[in-house]
This record gives C-alpha cells, structure tokens and sequence, in this order.
C-alpha cells in the first residue's frame, strides 16, 4: 500500500487540497473545550465524585452498605463489570477484523472503538475490585494464586487483552502524534512534549513504514483471539459453578455473541456523539450507520438464536433445579427485566434494522442506545435470578430479593461518568479519527490517477 | 395415710438402698482375660472369666467393645459357658486405631453373686487409611501439569508476541533518527 | 377387700417400684463408666460454652491449642472425619444450631448448621433436614478460590483463613448447598472470641469481608470430643466420627460402624448427581420415631 519513497501526510511536500483540509479540520477538534464542553466535563467530574464518595463510604461500612446478602452474593457490580467487559471486548475486535478484511469503512472508526475497549477495561478492573470484601488484599491475587480458579484466568485474560488493547491503540495513532508534533496549531507545552516523545521519531520513510504496518498487522491478528477469550473467561467465571442458569456449556459463546452485539451498539453510539459534537459529518456519513447498523442486525439475530437455545431446553425439560429460574424469568419475579431485553434489547432493534431498506442515522443511534439499555438489563438477569434460585430451594429465605442501594447505583454512575471523562480527555488530546488513514484513503484514487497518467506529484 | 403405711414405705426404699450399695461392696470381683482366637476357621474373642481362686464362672454376661476415638463400639454379647468363656466373631475387617492396635474390652456385668469386671487386650490390627488427596488437582493448592502448560504456553506466547511488537516500536524509532 | 387396704397395696408397690428403680440406677452408676474422651492437658484459654444431651450448660475444658501457620492446613494426620445425619430421628428441635452457634460465637442472622423443613415432592413424605457444610471431597468451593484462602485437608476438613481471604465470593457462588455465609458489616464479636487468636480451625475472631461456614469442630474432634452439634443432639440424630476407623458415634456415647450403618440403612449423600462427593451421609427418614413438619400442601418446599 506505501510506495516508496513516498512523503507522508502532513509534510508540506505530499499537498493536495483534500489532506490539508482533513489536518485542518481533525487537528481542530483538539482547540481547547468552549463553553459547552467544560460543563460537560465537569458534570462528569462530579458523578465520577458521587461515585467515589459512595465507595469511601462502602469502605468504612462493609460490604453492608450494598443490598448483598449471603444469598444474592453478586450483585450490580458484578453486572457493571461483565457489561464493560462485554463492550471492551467488541471495540477492538471489530477494528481488528475490519482492518484484516480490508474494508475501507473503518478508517473513521478505527480509533473510537479501540479507545472504547481500552477505557472499558480500565472501568471493569476496579469494579471487580469494588466488589471484593478485602480490597486491601487485592495483591494475593498475585501472591497466592491458584491457576485453577476462573478468577486467576480473567485477570490474565483482562490484563493481555488491556495490554494489547493499548498496543493496537498506540500503534496506529505514531503517524498522527507525528503529525501533530509538527503541526502549527497552538499546544501546551507539555502536551506538545508528549506528542513529541509518542511520536518516536516518526519520519514516513519507507522502513518505518513498512516496521508499522507489519506491526498493526500482527496485532489485528493476534488481538482477536485475545479479544474472543476475555468474554469466554469471564463467562467461565458462571459456567464454572454448578448452579442453574449459569452451569450451561453455551455460557462462553453467550457472552461472546452478546458482548459483540452489545460492543457493535456502544460504537454506533460513540460515534454517532462525537461526529455530532465534533462536527466529523464528512468523515462519518450514513454509510458507516449502515454498514454498522447491518452488523448490529446480523449479531442482533444470532443472539436471539442464542436466547432461544438457552431458555427451550430448560422449558421444554422442566428440569427441577433450572425450572424456578425460567418461571423467574418468564413469569416471574424478573420477568419485567427478561421481557424488557427481549422486546426493547432484541426485537425492536433487529426488527427496525431489518424492515428498513435505508434507516436514518437517528433512527440507527436509537436502536444502538435501546441494545445497550438492554445488554445492561441482559447481565442482571444472568447474575440475579440463578442467586435467587438456590438449588436447595428449601434454604432461600422468604426476601424481597435484590433491590440495590444507593451505594450501588452511585458506583454504577460514577463508572459510567468516569468511562465517558477518559474517553472525552482522549478525544481532546489526540485526533479521535485517523488523520493519516483518512489521508491515505483520500490519497487513493490520487495515487491510482498518478499511476494512470504515469506522473509523479 | 396411716403412720404403719408410712413406716413400710421407708423400709422398702431403705432396703433398696442397701442392697445396692451393700451389694457393691461386699461382692468379689472375678478376673476376665481376652484374647483373640478362632473358631470353626473364623477370628473370635474370647473371654475367660474366673474368680479369684481361678474358678471359671459360668453363666456371666459379657460385652466387648473396641475402643474409638469417640466412644466404644459394642463388637457383641455372650454368657460364659461352663468353662468361664464367652466368644463373640471378632469381624475380621474391623480396622484398627492409629497405633495399629485394636483394643477391646471385655465388660461383665454384675450379678447377685460377682461384682462387673473389665480385660483388655490389643489385637494387632492394621488401621484403615483412605487415599490421601492429590496435591496437584483441582481442588488442591496445586495446580494440575496440563493447566499450567496450558495457561503458560496460551498468556505466553501472546505476550510473546507483544514483546516482539513493543521490539518493533523501539525499531521503529532508530529508524527515524 | 376394701378401698382403704386397695389403696395401702396401690401405694406400696408404687413405693416398691420406686425403690427398685432407684437400686438399679445406683447399680448402673456403681458400675465403671465408658471412658469419654480423654482431657486436654495442652489446652489453655478460656472455656467454652457447650450444650451437652441434656440441654445443660456444661464447658468444654478450655480452648484448643492453636496450631501454628501451615500445620492448620495439614490436618490431623491419618483421621478422615465424617458425618451421618439420621433423619428417622430429626425432630426438627434445632439444638444443634444452638450448640453450634453458643460454640463459635456465631450472630443469630446466620447458622451454620441448618435444619431445613423439607418435603421432595407432593406426595413424598416431609422430613427435617440438618444441613452443614458437607465438607465435600471434590468440593466446588476450594476449586474456585484465587487465593487458597479456603482450602481441603487430608483429615477431609475444608477450612476458611480468614487472613487470607479476600472477600470475592466466588466459593459461596460456587457452592450448591448455600454453605457459607459473608461477614458483609464490621462483625460484632463478644470479648470471650476477641480474646483468642486466630486460628482458620475456629474461625474467631471475625474479620470483616471474608467468609465463614461450619468447620466440623477439627480441633475438638481431634482430642476425642464431639463437635457441639453432634453432642448437644437430644434424640441422637448426628452421627460423628473417623472413617478410617470405621466408626461413628452420637450424644451418649453410642458408637456404630459406619460402613454397616450406611448399608444397612440405605445411607445416601445429598444431590449426588452434582459430584461434589459430600463427606455427610444422611440416613432417609423411614420407621420416623417423631413427625415430620407440617408443610402447607399448596406451597410445599422441595429439595
């Protein structure tokens, strides 16, 4: 793809009209925040804060201050972390993919959803550790591991896929930390320092080139399975026990098949903010809606696929210990939750994405955001309903259930808001959208008319 | 009640009394020695029950236990036949205590004549001992061999491969300067 | 003969009666006791609370020793500690999770030994249901833990370092039994635990966020005393002992073999579909010497 001996975008010599104003208008979205955008940040700074001070408050006060018991062990911090895991594990894997397919698509988007799966996981970690009785021993984990415990297994898995999460992230962004080290606009000192010393060095020349884009290529590959055996890892974390709902030899591909679907949602999102408030309308036009809003279809059905395989052979068996929580789940205590994901998490969307022969952006958007409300939903009802269904049934106290405090609903908020600050401060300090790749992808048909009439520029 | 009724119901009770703790008193203790032996091919035990002068007693009720760590298990029952032994099937998988010894006790009870007495013996019996637990498995502290190749070949050579990338980047540096 | 003298032969041999009673029982006492089990020299500490057969308080002769570091997680070499439960016998009067919970200090919002009220099906017969921890050999719990914080020993004990642990509660999830409880809010534990050190074989003094569950009384079985559960047991309910010594024994005394008892008796271990191999045996509820519990027929429990 790099000829050789060709300059790289943003030297004065590699000019067309069309590079210069992708720079202008992508280095542009890194001028300081106005108005609107300080607000933003600092509405996120305090949920992050509330979040916060709800854990301060949990640390002096035990676990007690959540609404676990003994019997609903795991409560929405175990849901908070499978959902990040769930959306950490497609950001990455579809630009993997895309990239390897060679779809041209991609370039726009590459960034944004590597960036997701990066600041998800870094979401995921600590609230694992929220959840835990003795965070102050969080280091035996490493001291006294056992390999045979699930738990050992997603911190390995959680720790390479991060690790190469910020690689894949890392690498295609040398080019562009590049450019903006020798870009004219006004930056910081410091921030222009770090561009300087992330950049390393780069030039364009033909071996560089040529080291990074082996580099990315083997990256796109190994992440993928690395990205496929997070969610089955932390699916383990349930297919390894021996209670009903969770003790199913589909729980791996479940999750795996979910967390794309659920990833594909939070990309479409993403996006669909940051070219509103970024103003990429030219980089990011309904094509890429569509072509996401597909794979959102095509995910959306092997899921339903997947929700029909796990629930019929339980309903169809009656089996004694997974039948209360398919009577909780379909007429029951959680039916509202079940039926909400189903309807408004699974139906709605596949049906809008596949009726529509050209859905609108806004209409896309919508159904990305009902796919994540209903992914969330998705996770509770794996984690709660089988803890409410103890298989000696007879030991399950006579409760109300689980109905979570507001310790746990601040935490949740504060993960949230938090994830939604890095990726804000990311989008502020380095391009959101590749600026070298879409340099490249507007270079194209200049290179195939330069091969055309045989001249050079 | 009339004062003679209560005087009878105090002499009754008085004489209950004192026949017990009379009775404990005075009587003699006959000596039990058991030792294992067999019969008709089978292990037994058999105690042997004589008075002091060496009479065999005849018609002496005696239990034998084996001694558990909490409690005595009853092995059986007999009266003493005419020559002072009573027998009962010592079961021949019975295991023994930690010392590698099973010890039995041979209790009599008392009768009008003889006051209860006690024999021991340790019958050389092997303790049982139930496979001890793997210390690689599962469920131990240790981990099985194939988990760890497994987990080590699969993390590994992933960040293997990372190393190599990171070896790249520095590469790809030198290559610019 | 006239009522008077009726009445004179009625009271006499009432008296008689008496009498004899009380010489049988003072001969029974004359006679030499069935050793119990053996004291504790080595013990020191202060003296626990027990409940003994007959509901009386009666104090064991001190705390056990501690056994240091490493030691606890060997157990005692060439014992394998089991149970067997007899339903027969269960009458639902919970004095074992009294016992139990007056032995390890244990707050009345949990038990570590449970009597459930359960009936298998519509038409099976309902049944009380002393449940432990079942200390099982393939147990799911020690499988999952991160940080070998619980942990199974050669003696058969699955045990909880409470130093270790930290708080995931990835063993309660795994347990299919509902075993293990959480110390979710600072624990509130009396002066009499604060005062020993700890040791995961008593499991006080309480940490906060870490798990705990019934531990079989490992340091008192191993100097020949029932756990409190087993001897504080009115109707002879729960059996304790070695297996490797083939033996079992109840409140009182009475020791049984174990492998004959389950034989004969048609012993079974709960849900043993699930694998988990449990280390108590349960006699089923046949010949029941009390009734069983009165289980509403439209919502009854189940297993």
């Amino acid at each position: 793809m790099s000829a050789p001996d060709r300059p790289h975008p943003g030297h004065p010599s590699a000019n067309t009209g069309a590079i210069d104003d992708t720079q202008r208008v992508l280095l542009g979205t890194l001028r300081p925040f106005g108005r609107p955008g300080w607000i933003w940040v600092l509405f996120l700074l305090l949920c992050s804060a509330v979040g916060l001070a709800a854990y301060i408050y949990q640390m002096f006060h035990g676990l007690a201050a959540t609404a676990m018991t003994d019997y609903f062990s795991w409560g929405i911090y175990i849901v908070n972390f499978v959902f990040f895991i769930g959306v950490s594990m497609a950001g990455t894997l579809i630009s993997a993919i895309l990239r390897l397919t060679g779809a041209p698509w991609r370039r726009p988007i590459t960034r944004l959803a590597e960036a997701i799966t990066l600041f998800a996981l870094m979401i995921a970690g600590p609230m694992i550790i929220i959840d835990m009785g003795r965070p102050d021993r969080v280091y035996f984990v490493l001291l006294h591991a056992r390999l045979q415990s699930p738990i050992l297994w997603d911190v390995l898995s959680l720790n390479t896929y991060m690790a190469g999460s910020l690689l894949y992230l890392y690498l295609p962004m040398i080019p562009d930390l590049a450019i903006l080290r020798d870009s004219a606009q006004a930056f910081p000192a410091w921030q222009r320092r770090l561009y300087r010393t992330l950049a390393l060095g780069w030039h364009g020349n033909a071996q560089q080139h040529h080291l990074l884009e082996r580099s990315i290529a083997i990256m796109a590959i190994v992440i993928i399975p690395v990205a496929i055996s997070i969610h089955t890892v932390t699916a383990w974390l349930f297919g390894m026990t021996l209670r009903p709902g969770w003790h199913s030899t589909i729980i791996g591909p479940d999750f795996v098949v979910g967390a794309i679907y659920s990833g594909v949602a939070a990309v479409i999102t993403a996006i669909a903010v940051f070219r509103h408030f970024l103003r990429l309308h030219q980089f990011i036009g309904q094509e890429h809606f569509i072509k996401l809003g597909r794979l959102l279809l095509i995910f959306g059905l092997i899921y339903m696929y997947f929700v029909v395989n796990e629930h019929l052979g339980d309903i169809y068996t009656n089996e004694r210990t997974q039948r209360h929580v398919s009577e909780l789940l379909f007429v029951g205590k959680y039916a509202v939750q079940f039926w909400f994901m189903v309807i408004v998490g699974l139906v709605i969307p596949v049906l809008y994405l596949a009726c529509q022969r050209r859905p609108s952006v806004g209409g896309i958007v919508t159904v990305a955001v009902l796919v994540n409300l209903g992914m969330w939903v998705k996770r509770y009802i794996i984690i709660v309903p089988t803890l409410a269904s103890p298989i000696m049934e007879a030991s399950a106290p006579k409760s109300l259930g689980y109905i979570p405090t507001l310790v746990e609903w601040s935490i949740t908020l504060g993960g949230f808001a938090f994830f939604c600050l890095l990726y804000t401060v990311f989008a502020k300090l380095f391009p959101i959208v590749s600026i070298w790749e879409m340099a490249e992808d507007k270079a194209i048909p200049q290179q195939a008319r330069q091969l055309v009439e045989g001249s050079h520029v | 009640m009339s004062k003679l009724h209560l005087l009878v119901c105090g002499l009754l009770l008085i004489a209950g009394w004192a026949t017990t703790t009379l009775r404990a008193a005075d009587l003699p203790t006959p000596t039990v020695t058991v030792a294992p032996g067999e019969e008709d091919g089978k292990k037994q035990l058999i105690a042997t029950v004589k008075t002091a002068e060496g009479k065999p007693l005849e018609n002496i009720p005696v239990t034998f236990k084996a001694r558990r760590l909490f409690g005595e298990l009853i092995l059986g029952a007999d009266k003493t036949l005419d020559d002072g032994t009573a027998s009962v099937p010592l079961p021949a998988d019975l295991p023994g205590s930690p010392d590698g010894k099973l010890h039995i006790t041979a209790l009599t009870t008392a009768t009008a004549k003889y006051a209860a007495a006690t024999g021991l013996v340790a019958v050389p019996a092997a303790p049982m001992a139930l496979p001890s637990l793997d210390p690689r498995s599962l469920a131990a502290p240790h981990a099985p061999w194939g988990l760890i190749i497994t987990v080590v070949l699969t993390v590994g050579g992933v960040w293997c491969t990372y190393a190599y990338i990171v070896l790249q980047i520095f590469r790809l540096r030198k290559a610019g300067a | 003969m006239n009522a008077d003298r009726r009445g004179f032969l009625r009271y006499s041999l009432a008296v008689l009666g008496a009498s004899v009673t009380a010489a049988v029982t003072a001969k029974g006492a004359a006679d030499p006791a069935p050793a119990t089990g053996p004291t504790c020299p080595a013990c020191s500490g202060p003296a626990l609370p027990a409940l003994g057969v007959d509901h009386q308080l009666v104090r064991t002769p001190g705390a056990m020793p501690i056994i240091p570091g490493n030691a606890v997680r060997q157990g005692v070499p060439g014992r394998k500690w089991v149970m067997v439960i007899d339903l027969a016998h269960c009458d639902g009067c919970g004095m074992c999770i009294k016992a139990c919970s007056k032995m390890h200090f244990v707050p009345p919002t949990r038990q570590y030994i449970k009597v459930l009220r359960m009936q298998d099906s519509e038409f099976t017969a309902p049944y009380y249901f002393p449940q432990p921890c079942y200390h099982c050999d393939n147990p799911p719990c020690t499988k999952v833990c991160p940080v070998d914080a619980t942990f199974k020993r050669q003696d058969g004990v699955v045990l909880i370092d409470n130093e270790r642990c930290i708080g995931c509660r990835f063993c309660m999830a795994a347990c299919p039994y509902g075993a293990r409880h959480f110390n979710w809010a600072p624990p509130q534990d009396p002066p009499a635990a604060l005062a020993q050190p700890y040791s995961p074989e008593t499991g006080v003094p309480r940490r906060i966020g870490t798990v705990e569950k019934c531990d079989f009384c490992p340091d008192m079985a191993e100097q020949g005393m029932l756990p409190a559960c087993v001897s504080a047991c009115p109707m002879g309910v729960l059996y304790y002992g070695d297996q490797n010594e083939d033996a079992v024994t109840r409140a009182g005394g009475d020791t049984f073999r174990f492998s004959t008892m389950i034989r004969d008796n048609a012993g079974y271990r709960q849900m043993e579909e699930l694998g988990t191999e449990p280390r108590v045996y349960y006699l089923p509820p046949k010949n029941r010497m009390y009734p069983g519990p009165v289980l509403e027929k439209e919502k009854h429990e189940r297993t």
